[in-house]
């Protein structure tokens, strides 16, 4: 877990740093030309295709709703190492026999293997005022910004072997210069149908947790809208939340993965400054745990008793959030019910999360942090459904939230000892797809979260973590049109639900709008494709 | 009439033959010259192929099961889950199983395919909306070909037709290619295909087929996109078996020079993608 929330901070920085801003009134005209010069190209046939569509000669719906969203057909494909459903055919399709069929090495073309996905936005970000976490981020209230794609994810997957397969995210960011290398944020090796065909599976590597549940973390019509924001300090500083399903959130507020360990050192003008060596914030908006984008670990499903039962069984390294951090090894089941009918699919699935001192319960005591005794356990669980019938796609998830209760015996009432913790949260999401054509679809989503973890740190006075805790709803529209298969542009729009809540007032002296409050609407242009 | 099947003659035959992977040789009826066509089916196709009996039929549902069904359905009427999105606002929906109509026969337009020819497609898919499924081994497939089978009753009664073979081809040349060129304009193919072969003549846009889905015809500039193969006898067994419930019709009634007319289309069709 520490993992992802590093990564967290890591992203949100560089998405800062790599926002170009527009003149005032620039993003209309933008706008306009981005639809018009698309509107202009006439795409008859999808030339470019990613590599499974170019390995099997199939359109990308054979295995999309509409790309990025599986359909069962390519959630099964997924599911088989990437190998056609009924079948095990990793050893040989496609690819060239080198040397005799018994000794021989069946290799497929790197073409085979490779794929682009590239996405471009025009963000138009509507704040109700500027905070002094945007005017530190340099985030003004109503700039709007093109997000470059600076960042460019390349995918290699396919079959080594019959049975044998992998799956590598490698993302390069050209601009940064501190991330100028080649990173693999998801890398599995999969060993497929062993026992027999669906009976188990083995899924080995960093890989995100909940790829079969009903409502997967990736893959998503509205993808994630990342936070700008500073998570390597307590409170983490955050001028624009992240825009994505809110029940995949963390939802906890005053959680850290570790205390953090201050260090004094001195610049060669003789000024003292502190850094901060470990312990990030928990984002309350990161997705987590089951529901992590990526997580180092050990899987296991498979379909034992034919073709509507999923059952998965995994376990993810991390590192306890203690003092001193040890490797915990967080447990997970998930299980999942098909059902197939007329032009239609329904599925219901269920998951359990445990993860032993995930977090470490912390309070800002006016710049002083104050740890809990002990890190404690937190426990995810939920429920998610999907049903597609003809031209709707409709999805859902409730998932809850638990951790232990915080143990701050020993401090004062002064320095949090009475502080007051929610040791439950729940998060929903909701999202309704519909395909007006071939080349139309509108979603709707509704995303909505009951907020945890730290309530307030001193009860006999205002301090710096009263009423961090807050609820947040949103709902958001999409528009997508599809000049081709594998490119998408779309107008999106999402608009807080929530009325307007402030930051504590103690330090707040500019009576500051709470991060989920504060970002009242967020309009969106954008390009999505796959080659 | 120059009906025209040139599937096996003789599976015992063929059988005997020693042809290297992926091609299978026909040989003439008795009497004839033997004349060769490639075809990509391999031998090992025939000699491994099970009996059709119950059995089969039921190992052959498990397998439809697990491969089939999210297009083609759980009773095969072309209404699985994905079936919508390949096929909701243009032609090919999955096939209908049930219904008898199948477009990728070498035999004449209306009747039942023979085993062959849904093994091939098994096998090969429909390029662009059907992945092949060659590496289902070849009895699974022919157990596939016999519960597929089982879904339209008569195939229980239709009889195996005496495979005709297809003409010697004419071999590429200037003159056949101008000869095909000029079939080409007799059969008014650039009605539907366009007179440059781009599938943009001037009944394209109206084409559907029998389920009323716009159906555009193939651009035959791009062989990497016909459904049924791009070979010299993937395109003879095309034009003259057609694709029934489709715009596309069968000629080997209309040629008066049989084989050698289609050859010659054929030529000429394969010179617009050189």
């Amino acid at each position: 877990m520490e993992h992802s929330n590093k990564k967290q901070g890591r992203e949100s920085i560089n998405n800062n740093i790599w926002r170009k801003r527009l003149p005032h009134g620039a993003y209309a005209l933008l706008a306009i030309m981005f639809f018009s010069i698309f509107s202009v190209v006439n795409v008859k046939d999808a030339e470019a295709v990613p590599a499974f569509a170019r390995k099997y000669v199939v359109v990308c719906n054979a295995c999309h709703t509409r790309q990025p969203r599986l359909n069962p057909y390519g959630q099964r494909f997924m599911e088989n190492g990437y190998q056609l459903p009924g079948t095990a055919d990793g050893g040989r399709r496609e690819k060239h026999l080198l040397g005799d069929q018994a000794n021989g090495v069946s290799l497929d073309d790197v073409s085979n293997y490779l794929a682009v996905r590239l996405r471009a936005d025009i963000q138009k970000a509507n704040y109700r005022s500027q905070t002094g976490a945007m005017r530190e981020l340099n985030v003004d209230r109503d700039a709007a910004e093109i997000v470059v794609p600076g960042t460019i994810n390349l995918f290699f997957a396919g079959t080594a072997a019959r049975d044998i397969s992998f799956f590598f995210e490698a993302e390069y960011d050209s601009q940064d210069p501190a991330e100028s290398t080649l990173a693999f944020e998801r890398s599995v090796l999969m060993f497929d149908n062993l026992g027999g065909y669906q009976l188990s599976s083995v899924k080995l590597g960093v890989f995100d947790p909940s790829s079969f549940f009903s409502f997967p973390t990736h893959r998503q019509q509205l993808n994630p809208v990342k936070a700008i924001a500073e998570s390597n300090e307590f409170p983490p500083t955050i001028a624009r939340i992240p825009l994505l399903p809110l029940a995949f959130a963390s939802r906890m507020f005053g959680l850290t993965t570790g205390p953090s360990k201050l260090r004094t050192s001195t610049t060669a003008g003789g000024d003292a400054f502190t850094t901060t060596e470990d312990g990030f914030a928990i984002m309350p908006l990161e997705p987590y745990l089951f529901n992590a984008p990526y997580q180092k670990g050990i899987s296991v499903y498979g379909r034992p008793f034919g073709n509507s039962f999923l059952y998965q069984l995994g376990i993810a390294q991390n590192k306890t959030a203690e003092a001193a951090p040890k490797t915990r090894w967080d447990q997970y089941v998930m299980l999942r019910y098909d059902m197939q009918g007329e032009y239609s699919n329904f599925q219901v699935s269920g998951f359990y999360y445990t993860a032993g001192k995930a977090a470490m319960p912390t309070i800002n005591m006016n710049g002083t942090l104050r740890y809990a005794k002990n890190a404690v356990d937190w426990i995810r669980y939920g429920v998610g459904t999907r049903w597609q019938y003809k031209a709707w796609d409709v999805y859902g998830t409730v998932i809850r939230d638990k951790i232990d209760a915080p143990d701050f015996s020993g401090l004062s009432a002064m320095m949090g000892g009475n502080s007051s913790w929610e040791t439950k949260s729940s998060g929903i999401s909701i999202e309704a797809d519909y395909l007006l054509n071939d080349k139309w679809m509108l979603g709707a989503r509704y995303d909505s979260m009951n907020a945890g973890g730290l309530l307030r740190g001193n009860t006999a006075a205002p301090d710096w973590n009263r009423d961090m805790a807050q609820d947040a709803s949103f709902i958001a529209l999409l528009a997508k049109y599809y000049p081709a298969p594998n490119i998408g542009l779309y107008a999106r729009y999402h608009h807080n639900l929530e009325s307007s809540a402030k930051l504590p007032t103690a330090v707040n002296t500019d009576n500051d709008e709470h991060p989920l409050s504060n970002l009242a609407s967020l309009l969106s242009l954008g390009v999505d494709m796959a080659f | 009439m120059h009906l025209t099947k040139y599937f096996l003659y003789s599976v015992s035959a063929t059988a005997m033959l020693s042809l290297p992977a992926g091609t299978f040789s026909l040989v003439q009826a008795a009497g004839q010259k033997a004349k060769t066509v490639p075809l990509p089916i391999t031998v090992s196709a025939y000699t491994k192929r099970p009996q059709e009996n119950n059995k089969s039929v039921v190992e052959g549902r498990r397998i439809y099961d697990n491969a089939c069904t999210y297009c083609h359905g759980m009773s095969g009427k072309g209404d699985g889950p994905v079936a919508f999105y390949l096929g909701r606002t243009s032609a090919p929906r999955p096939r209908d199983l049930t219904s008898g109509t199948f477009k990728f026969r070498s035999t004449a337009s209306g009747e039942l395919p023979m085993d062959e020819d849904i093994f091939r497609t098994i096998t090969r898919g429909v390029t662009g909306y059907m992945p092949g499924f060659s590496s289902l081994s070849t009895s699974d497939r022919w157990k596939l070909v016999y519960y597929v089978k089982s879904l339209f009753p008569d195939f229980k009664d239709a009889a195996p037709e005496t495979t005709r073979i297809i003409g010697k081809p004419v071999p590429p040349s200037a003159t056949s290619i101008r000869k095909g060129y000029r079939i080409y304009q007799q059969f008014k193919c650039g009605e539907c295909h366009g007179s440059g072969g781009r599938g943009n003549g001037d009944k394209a846009p109206d084409l559907k087929d029998d389920w009323n889905l716009p159906l555009p015809p193939r651009d035959l500039t791009r062989p990497d996109s016909f459904k049924s193969g791009s070979e010299p006898a993937d395109l003879y067994r095309t034009i003259m078996t057609g694709f029934d419930g489709s715009a596309m019709p069968a000629y080997a009634d209309y040629f008066e020079d049989g084989d050698d007319d289609a050859w010659h289309l054929i030529n000429y069709i394969r010179s617009l993608s050189e």
